[in-house]
């Protein structure tokens, strides 16, 4: 008993350091949005010989979204001589096959896969489809999403850069007004995106690939073998891959794009399981590799670190809460040393819950939104939410390893209301 | 009754940060998606959006008078229109001025609106204008200062020392003079020399290393962890991608892109041949007899003297987020950018 109550102390202090520990990275990061410097993006190079891009956009039962993705990429201003589009069918029940041969007869640049292989899920649809890219440049959207007019052009420039062979915009919701949930998330992406993605550039540390929004330089990805179809992940995964052998990841705040979000709080609840889930197995195929490789520098490293244990740390705080439970009711919370732990908690209390905070009031700020700040207190509400469902992705990405099961792909539900429609 | 109270207290005070939060849910006011900026980037923006709306409000008004009123972004303003060439000796026009002929004004004009030139423009020393759009040439003559923005279908002589605003934009030669400032610019091509007929490239195309032969590979080179310096003559094939510093102190052709986490240095070296773009973490400083195909692109400075950027049919960029000097002998075909101090000397 004596034993076990020493392991319960030491697991409090250890809890009390990591909640400092990350504490001190939101203030940073926030900190360093308002008064640090800002790195320069490359969307103001004017550079009339362009890449050729393939633009990929993994699709299962699109029917609703389709139409509109396509509609405005052919509306892009990126020369349709430079680009092909190719959306992936992955066996759909629905009308997506009509409307995307549709829209390829009155496009030739679009150029629909459709899959019928029983390995379905946008990691393997991924990697089939990299082996028949035409473009040096891949770009990836998730169907939902509403590519603006100079979005390609701008996302393309990044690779004017050598080392940069990743590019991730910024993530907006087009369904922000639907209710509690759609608005938490759309202020969780204003902190993730305006302040943490952005400061994470600026400081040189590692902004990560989002999967869409974004893309890579293709004859890298198949070099590096592709994606891990182990890993429901593959944006972080990718992330990871890229800085342990050097090469960079540029985070482009200006280039916004508007997604449809979750709106009920099941689907939320699955979306962001899959995400520690996946995001987990990632931490435990390259903690390792981020530590020892050379092309890190100290503080990278340290960033790279803090970036894959994020959904783990819910799960260690909420051992931690049963911890203290445990211990109040044993009479044993007299730590180590009350000073100590006093200013720890007082840190806390006082800087640390509150630091998400600080970055989502300053995202709003600096995106010139205020009155949508006043929702901040029920982050609380979300905050045990997501502690809830990321522990139980994490452990079953723990079942994942252990079982050397197959991981499948859960597409999240669409709510967009207008009919599917062919190419007009 | 005190602990019953006591509870009623605590509730209450746990309750009251959520007040504003319900209030912003019952009565949303600000529960719209954030705006999204769709652009499609346009160097000589200001010029053409100006046009655009003389056009549409001479379509919609007609303006038969000789004053009028046109509506800009600014709010409803009093517009004149000049149906031959103008003079101006008046120290200041505080309407917007539409000029079918050229325009010619003396030492200390002051144009405090747009104006709109259909011919040639030829402003005075110490002249100040708010923006101006030039159908044809642009003459800005000594430390006359633009304060917005300045767009020629034609092309632009800049005096010294003059300013050029948020922007410069031409169709053709944008011509500077020592001491000009600047934030943005483009021009085909943009000149740093009085005389374009005195542009000195130092050695002819034949004597340069034959880059013509060769194509910018596309493969991946190891990544550099340490400082580079090339003192003896080199040709290199792929990218150079150094987390350190880069000097070049002789002659150099490289048939890829540089990227260098730190400084790029080219120190008075002849026959440099940049085939792809040089993007630097900190200051790229190039002096010689340079020849750039790609982009130069740098996180705080550049200063460039005896470079040349792009081609007639090749557009390129050079910007730099704190500093940009442009010395002798620059020519760049396409765009510049500064968010600090650009200027030329």
């Amino acid at each position: 008993m004596v034993v076990l109550i020493i392991i319960l102390k030491i697991y409090m202090l250890f809890v009390i350091l990591v909640m400092a520990i990350y504490t001190f990275r939101h203030n940073f990061f926030t900190l360093n949005r308002v008064f640090g410097e800002q790195k320069l993006y490359y969307q103001d190079i004017i550079d009339s010989e362009l890449m050729e891009l393939s633009i990929i956009i993994p699709m299962y039962n699109e029917e609703k979204t389709a139409p509109h993705i396509l509609d405005l990429l052919m509306k892009s201003d990126y020369p349709a001589s430079k680009m092909e589009v190719l959306p992936v069918n992955d066996s759909s029940t629905d009308k997506t096959k009509e409307i995307l041969d549709s829209y390829a007869l009155k496009y030739p640049i679009i150029k629909p896969i459709h899959r019928k292989s029983e390995n379905r899920g946008k990691v393997p649809a991924l990697n089939e489809t990299l082996k028949i890219a035409k473009g040096e440049i891949i770009l990836v959207f998730d169907a939902d999403y509403l590519p603006g007019k100079g979005m390609l052009k701008d996302l393309a420039l990044a690779f004017k850069d050598p080392k940069v062979c990743s590019v991730m915009g910024r993530v907006m919701l087009i369904n922000t007004s639907k209710n509690l949930l759609t608005r938490m998330l759309d202020l969780e992406r204003t902190g993730g995106y305006q302040v943490d993605q952005q400061a994470r550039y600026n400081l040189g540390l590692i902004p990560q690939y989002g999967g869409t929004v974004g893309g890579f330089r293709k004859e890298l990805v198949l070099s590096l073998g592709g994606f891990d179809e182990k890993i429901l992940a593959e944006d972080t995964e990718l992330t990871f891959n890229l800085f342990i052998k050097g090469w960079d990841v540029a985070y482009a705040n200006r280039l916004e794009c508007y997604e449809e979000a979750p709106e009920e709080w099941k689907v939320r609840a699955n979306q962001i399981k899959r995400w520690s889930r996946g995001h987990n197995r990632v931490l435990f195929k390259y903690l390792l590799p981020v530590i020892t490789t050379k092309h890190l520098n100290f503080y990278q490293k340290l960033d790279g670190v803090l970036l894959l244990f994020v959904y783990l740390i819910p799960f260690i705080f909420l051992l931690g809460i049963l911890d203290s439970i445990v211990l109040f009711f044993t009479g044993e919370m007299n730590l180590v040393n009350y000073v100590i732990v006093y200013l720890l908690v007082g840190m806390y209390v006082t800087f640390g819950s509150f630091a998400p905070f600080y970055q989502i009031g300053i995202g709003a700020f600096l995106d010139r939104t205020s009155n949508r700040i006043r929702l901040l207190p029920f982050f609380f509400f979300v905050f045990v939410f997501n502690m809830w469902f990321i522990s139980q992705g994490f452990i079953e990405s723990v079942i994942d390893v252990i079982s050397f099961r197959k991981v499948t792909w859960h597409k999240t539900k669409r709510y967009r209301k207008e009919e599917a429609t062919a190419a007009k | 009754m005190n602990f019953i109270i006591l509870i009623l207290i605590f509730a209450f005070f746990i309750f009251l940060p959520f007040v504003p939060g319900i209030i912003e849910l019952l009565a949303p006011a600000d529960d719209k998606p954030l705006p999204v900026k769709d652009y499609s980037r346009d160097a000589r923006y200001f010029g053409g959006s100006f046009r655009r709306i003389l056009k549409d409000s001479f379509q919609r008004d007609g303006f038969e008078k000789n004053i009028s009123e046109i509506k800009l972004s600014s709010g409803l303003e009093k517009i004149e229109i000049i149906s031959s060439d103008f003079n101006s000796y008046e120290k200041n026009m505080d309407h917007v001025l539409l000029v079918s002929g050229n325009l010619t004004s003396k030492h200390n004009s002051n144009f405090n609106k747009e104006i709109y030139i259909k011919g040639n423009a030829y402003f005075g020393n110490n002249n100040i204008i708010r923006a101006a759009a030039v159908d044809k040439n642009v003459e800005i003559n000594e430390t006359a200062k633009i304060i917005r923005w300045l767009d020629a279908n034609g092309g632009i002589k800049a005096g010294e020392n003059s300013y050029l605003g948020i922007s410069a934009s031409c169709g053709e030669k944008l011509q500077l003079s020592n001491g000009c400032r600047f934030r943005r610019l483009f021009g085909n091509p943009i000149l740093t020399l009085q005389d374009t007929s005195k542009v000195d490239y130092g050695l002819m195309d034949s004597e340069r290393t034959d880059i013509n032969n060769t194509s910018i590979s596309t493969y991946f080179n190891e990544i550099i962890n340490e400082d580079m310096r090339y003192d003896e003559p080199a040709i290199i094939n792929g990218n150079l991608i150094i987390n350190g510093s880069l000097e070049i102190n002789n002659e150099f052709t490289i048939n890829g892109d540089i990227k260098a986490g730190r400084n790029i240095t080219v120190k008075n070296a002849k026959n440099v041949n940049f085939l792809g773009n040089i993007i630097s973490d900190k200051t790229i400083r190039m002096s010689g007899n340079i020849k750039v195909y790609g982009n130069i692109f740098a996180q705080e400075e550049i200063e460039l003297e005896g470079v040349e950027v792009g081609n007639i049919n090749k557009t390129k960029s050079v910007i730099s987020k704190k500093k940009l000097i442009l010395g002798k002998n620059v020519v760049i075909y396409g765009f510049v950018l500064t968010e600090g101090i650009g200027i030329v000397g």
